[in-house]
């Protein structure tokens, strides 16, 4: 986060960068010349009139040139560089001679009267002769008419060198997953037959983990159905096949809203035909909303989606139109990105019988429900998981190619989608995500809630978007390169929070309207919203800081702590890193002491790790690595498996010129255990002290591939590895 | 030793990595809510991530620190780190190894080696390291120039060298603005400006007064009995930002009395800078001795030491004038005139011997003017006649008063 970047994909992959050895001289023999971004190859250099000259110059001279000021070189040294003072009396901003600039033979040191002023300065303009005509200055200031027009003056010398050289060009990796039009074929069955897609989309919704999306509708939830919620009294075509003409919702008349405690939940759609065979029940239809479900799905439609979601639910028996342009009509946007870095990399550098030991699971390789997907994110096996939940929205007339066609929404298919889209965020495609989000519009659109299907979930109201969902929405814009959109998004996010969390407290349901609700259930209510407005406002935080918005940024962090106070000591060590970072050491050293008096209440491994910490970094902010490394010992002493402290003493060891030290730490913590420790931070630190260390860094780092290889799923970052 | 050198394989390798400060590695935070498919798994792999805060999963900004990825911008007046590791790659014991590190600059070449005695083993596997510091005095071009020499087994000397070439960049642009006021004082308004490309917090902007001056910061005000800066919570300068400071320079006593001492091109002082950046990544620098021409007063100055700033209309009112002979070593014999104009007459007689003069001395005149049309008027119509050199010096618009009404009664 140390260098400017406008692109937040670039500052994300900033730990990632080539090498920071500096390349060699074309004339020596190494061959790991040319890895290196900023530095250039030298030839022998032309300053220094190649190299014999500079070895006779170092050999006979060692001593003089020791001391800083002698300028004994002779050729031009600065006129600024005085041997009077000491220390930062060389670094005068005016007057270092631009590089080619040597043409004056100056005398050097100590000769500041004589060239006092740089060659850039204004000199040439004041220097009118002294002894001019009488100018009568009584006016309050006097006129300095020779000035540039806002009347300062430069007070440095350009070096020619300088324009240009310090921007570094922002570049987008071009991350996009190109679709295929082999997927179609790929999925050719289920795609193009819409039976068949139902039923395998039953055949998951159905299957135990329905209770995933909602925990409280146990498995006799379709037993239920049938017997209670008998709500229209036409059956809707529309409901039981996913692809049917927009707009054509049958609406049915009596939506109650008052609440009655029984959770049936979304049904499969087969049952749902059954049900909707039966007789008109208005009270039944009321049951089905409960009180959970209530209160994590409310949200409140934006006032055209409001009033298309009330004629939906008022005009009984006719048809509501709604414009197509209103309608989501999401679609799988690319191919699976299943594949395996990883392997990739063990048969380019392992061949090919090492790396057909590599085992991952992939989407064919497990159930193919919720169950299986749970495994392959668990597994970290996050492709994979990409790809299954694709299959899964395919079977449910969601696939490749059908993005714009006429679709319809459960609670399962949200989830889906959900799960699909932080999972290609988690793994960093955030164009792939935003290609796919795009068909979602603002997430307000009327078939994105369940009262626009009151036949398939008679008399529940809300949104059937989850909220995280809403936050990726939002965050995703951030990791684009987008971040005013990002926080336009996370605001209204906010807004809807604190206008529900206020019809809370007026004694309303969460949507505004009137109801009864328990005082438990009002005040979990109101915990839960209240922790979403937390959660908000952590985006805003964390958006803000890649803005580099740094003060807004910690007004916003403080706005979290008001949400969540349980977090106070972790954030408020945070806002103390973010003004480290900045360089306002003092600022960060006034948090961490309150970090220490807030953690003086709890005791415990915790607190006592926090201030370890925190005296840590302020001591790395005042370039003490010793003590810095001190302090992340101590707390290794109390938590010995404490891998950041691991990994940030191995850093302040290595700043302490002890190479073999560091790697030592770094070494022993990745074989201590693998599963946690192969962190692609950890990687990176390794990596690049192998290739600090020897010519001979390559096997290392191949170990370290087959180290991963047996511990890591598909969505491993092979960059930290280098080997590329 | 020849000046290329024939290709060959050395037993040591050296290898150079700039030390800037590590940074903090930032995490994705990606959250669902128990209700949500996933369930907890989410928070869960975002619990096991060890890159994460503990107990504060969602904070992006996290505790590990990641070494440099690149070698990044060296700005002037901060301090190039460098780790030097000379490895032995070899599977035999080399002997007398002597590593040397020199920055070679557009105008010097520096030793920057902790020590320059040679090691006398080095066995396979192991490292020699030495971690370089050097404050960036100079702008442009540098080259560490690092020199290898050993002796092998059989005794052969050998000898490499390895150029690292890095630009240093110019971190500060300093513009600078002098005020003179009426008084002696001189105000200095300095805006800083930062052109690297990342935030930096001003830890101190002084300005250091040359030998005649005394000096008033004006950045901070005082508010509820405390110093508070100028510049708000935002502590720093985002990339291109740009600051405004603000000085006051008084002449010390001994040099004020003197006024002719302070004229021409005066020195009045430096601005000394310190500036961090990344984890307290530290930066200072010194302006050269800013300069400001004094105020010409030519021979003789006239300067005013007292006058009314409203009088009532066709009544008489008093002005003092100081005048000074700025002239180093001629005495004057001044005459004074006085011209009348449209609307301030002068009341007296004009011609009026003022007598001897001295260098560096001066004597205080009283005046009585009256004015004759109301609103803001402005004197003018003094001379001075130098008798010796037959020279005259013309003061106009030396002040402004305002005339109001004699009806109005004027407030003390």
């Amino acid at each position: 986060m140390s260098e400017e970047s406008n692109n937040f994909v670039d500052k994300l992959n900033e730990h990632m960068m080539e090498s920071v050895l500096i390349s060699d001289s074309p004339n020596n023999s190494e061959d790991d010349a040319g890895d290196l971004g900023c530095l250039q190859d030298v030839g022998d250099p032309a300053e220094g009139s190649a190299g014999p000259r500079l070895e006779s110059l170092e050999d006979e001279g060692a001593v003089d040139t020791l001391s800083k000021d002698s300028g004994s070189d002779g050729e031009g040294a600065s006129e600024d560089i005085s041997g009077t003072t000491p220390d930062p009396e060389h670094s005068q901003v005016t007057g270092v001679p631009a590089l080619g600039g040597q043409g004056a033979e100056d005398p050097g040191p100590g000769d500041r009267s004589t060239g006092p002023e740089g060659p850039g300065g204004a000199a040439p303009l004041r220097q009118s002769p002294p002894h001019e005509e009488p100018i009568p200055v009584c006016t309050i200031f006097s006129q300095r008419p020779l000035l540039p027009r806002d009347g300062f003056e430069s007070q440095m010398v350009k070096s020619p060198s300088f324009s240009g050289a310090s921007e570094t060009a922002a570049k987008t990796p071009a991350q996009a997953v190109q679709p295929s039009p082999s997927l179609s074929k790929f999925f050719g069955d289920p795609a193009s037959t819409n039976s068949l897609a139902s039923d395998f989309f039953d055949s998951f919704t159905t299957s135990t983990f329905l209770s995933v999306s909602n925990p409280s509708a146990g498995s006799s939830a379709p037993e239920n159905l049938s017997s209670l919620s008998a709500a229209g009294a036409e059956r809707s075509p529309g409901a039981a096949e996913p692809s049917h003409p927009p707009g054509m919702e049958k609406a049915e008349a009596g939506v109650s809203t008052a609440s009655l405690e029984i959770s049936p939940s979304p049904k499969p759609f087969s049952q749902i035909q059954a049900v909707f065979a039966g007789s008109e029940d208005p009270f039944a239809t009321a049951l089905s909303m409960s009180e959970m479900d209530r209160r994590s799905d409310a949200w409140l439609p934006g006032e055209a989606t409001r009033d298309i979601l009330a004629s939906v639910a008022t005009q009984q028996y006719s048809t509501v139109f709604v414009d197509k342009e209103s309608l989501t009509m999401p679609g799988l946007k690319f191919d699976n990105i299943q594949g395996d870095a990883v392997k990739d990399l063990m048969v380019r550098f392992l061949g090919e019988r090492a790396a057909a030991k590599r085992l991952v699971l992939h989407a064919e390789s497990v159930e193919q429900t919720f169950v299986g997907l749970r495994q392959l994110i668990s597994g970290k096996n996050w492709r994979a998981a990409v790809d299954l939940c694709g299959r899964l929205l395919t079977a449910h007339g969601q696939g490749y190619g059908k993005s714009g066609l006429p679709t319809s929404h459960t609670a399962d298919s949200l989830q889906l989608w959900f799960v699909r889209l932080a999972l290609l965020v988690k793994l960093g495609l955030f164009q792939n995500a935003e290609m796919e989000f795009e068909a979602f519009g603002n997430l307000d659109q009327p078939d994105l809630y369940y009262e626009y299907y009151p036949h398939v979930y008679p008399g529940r109201r809300g949104s059937m978007v989850p909220f995280s969902m809403r936050i990726l929405h939002a965050e995703l814009q951030q990791y684009l390169g987008n971040p005013q959109e990002a926080l336009d998004r996370l605001h209204r996010v906010k807004a809807v929070c604190s206008k529900i969390l206020t019809n809370l407290e007026r004694g309303l349901a969460e949507d505004g309207t009137m109801s009864s609700i328990t005082p438990e259930n009002r005040q979990a209510s109101i915990q839960l919203w209240g922790s979403r407005l937390g959660r908000v406002m952590c985006s805003v935080a964390n958006c803000l800081l890649l803005t580099k918005d740094y003060v807004l940024a910690v007004d916003a962090y403080h706005a979290a702590i008001r949400h969540c106070p349980e977090q106070e000591p972790q954030l408020l060590s945070g806002i103390g890193r973010i003004f480290l970072q900045i360089g306002d050491i003092k600022t960060a050293e006034k948090y961490f002491q309150d970090v220490e008096k807030v953690t003086q209440k709890l005791d415990g491994l915790q607190g006592k790790t926090m201030v370890l910490m925190n005296r840590a970094f302020l001591h790395l902010g005042q370039n003490n690595f010793a003590e810095a490394h001190r302090f992340f010992t101590e707390i290794l002493r109390i938590d010995p498996t404490n891998a950041v402290a691991n990994n940030n003493a191995a850093v302040c060891l290595l700043y302490l010129g002890k190479l073999k030290d560091s790697l030592r730490q770094l070494e022993a913590m990745v074989q201590q255990d693998p599963k946690h420790y192969l962190h692609e931070s950890v990687l990176f630190n390794l990596t690049t002290m192998y290739e600090l260390e020897s010519s001979r860094s390559m096997q290392k780092k191949q170990a370290l591939l087959e180290a991963v290889a047996s511990k890591e799923g598909d969505s491993f970052n092979t960059q930290c590895l280098k080997l590329a | 030793m020849e000046v290329n050198p024939p290709k060959q394989e050395h037993l040591l390798a050296l290898k150079v990595m700039r030390l800037t400060k590590p940074t903090l590695f930032t995490n994705i935070p990606v959250t669902c809510e128990e209700k949500d498919l996933p369930g907890d798994l989410f928070n869960q792999l975002m619990r096991d991530d060890p890159s994460t805060v503990n107990g504060a999963e969602i904070l992006m900004l996290g505790e590990m620190l990641t070494l440099p990825q690149n070698f990044g911008n060296i700005f002037l007046g901060e301090t190039f780190s460098s780790y030097i590791s000379v490895h032995n790659d070899s599977n035999q014991v080399v002997k007398d190894i002597l590593v040397k590190a020199d920055l070679q600059t557009s105008s010097q070449r520096l030793n920057l080696s902790a020590s320059n005695a040679a090691v006398a083993e080095l066995k396979p596997d192991c490292c020699i390291d030495d971690v370089i510091h050097h404050e960036v005095k100079e702008i442009g071009t540098h080259i560490l120039v690092c020199a290898v020499s050993y002796t092998t087994q059989c005794g052969e000397k050998m000898y490499f060298r390895k150029f690292f070439k890095f630009q240093v960049l110019k971190p500060l642009d300093v513009k600078t603005k002098f005020y003179n006021a009426e008084t002696d004082e001189v105000f200095l308004e300095a805006q800083i400006q930062n052109i690297t490309t990342s935030p930096m917090f001003m830890e101190k902007v002084s300005l250091e007064p040359s030998i005649m001056y005394n000096v008033a910061e004006l950045n901070s005000v005082s508010q509820a009995g405390e110093c508070v800066t100028t510049f708000g919570s935002r502590a720093y300068l985002q990339p291109m930002d740009t600051r405004q400071y603000l000085y006051c320079l008084k002449p010390k006593k001994e040099f004020a009395e003197k006024a002719g001492i302070i004229k021409g091109v005066t020195v009045i002082g430096k601005l000394d800078i310190v500036w961090k950046t990344n984890l307290g990544e530290r930066g200072r620098l010194q302006t050269s001795q800013l300069q400001r021409m004094a105020p010409g007063y030519g021979d003789v100055r006239l300067s005013l030491e007292a006058i009314p700033d409203t009088v009532n209309l066709e009544e008489p009112f008093h002005i003092t004038c100081k005048i000074t002979n700025c002239s180093s070593e001629r005495t004057m014999d001044l005459v004074l005139e006085m011209c009348n104009t449209n609307s301030i007459h002068w009341c007296g007689i004009s011609g009026r011997q003022l007598g001897k003069l001295h260098p560096s001395s001066s004597l205080c005149l009283a005046l009585t003017l009256l004015s004759s049309v109301q609103g803001l008027q402005s004197i003018s119509g003094l001379r001075l006649t130098d008798t010796f050199l037959k020279r005259t010096y013309e003061y106009d618009d030396i002040a402004q008063v305002c005339v109001v009404s004699s009806a109005i009664k004027v407030e003390s």
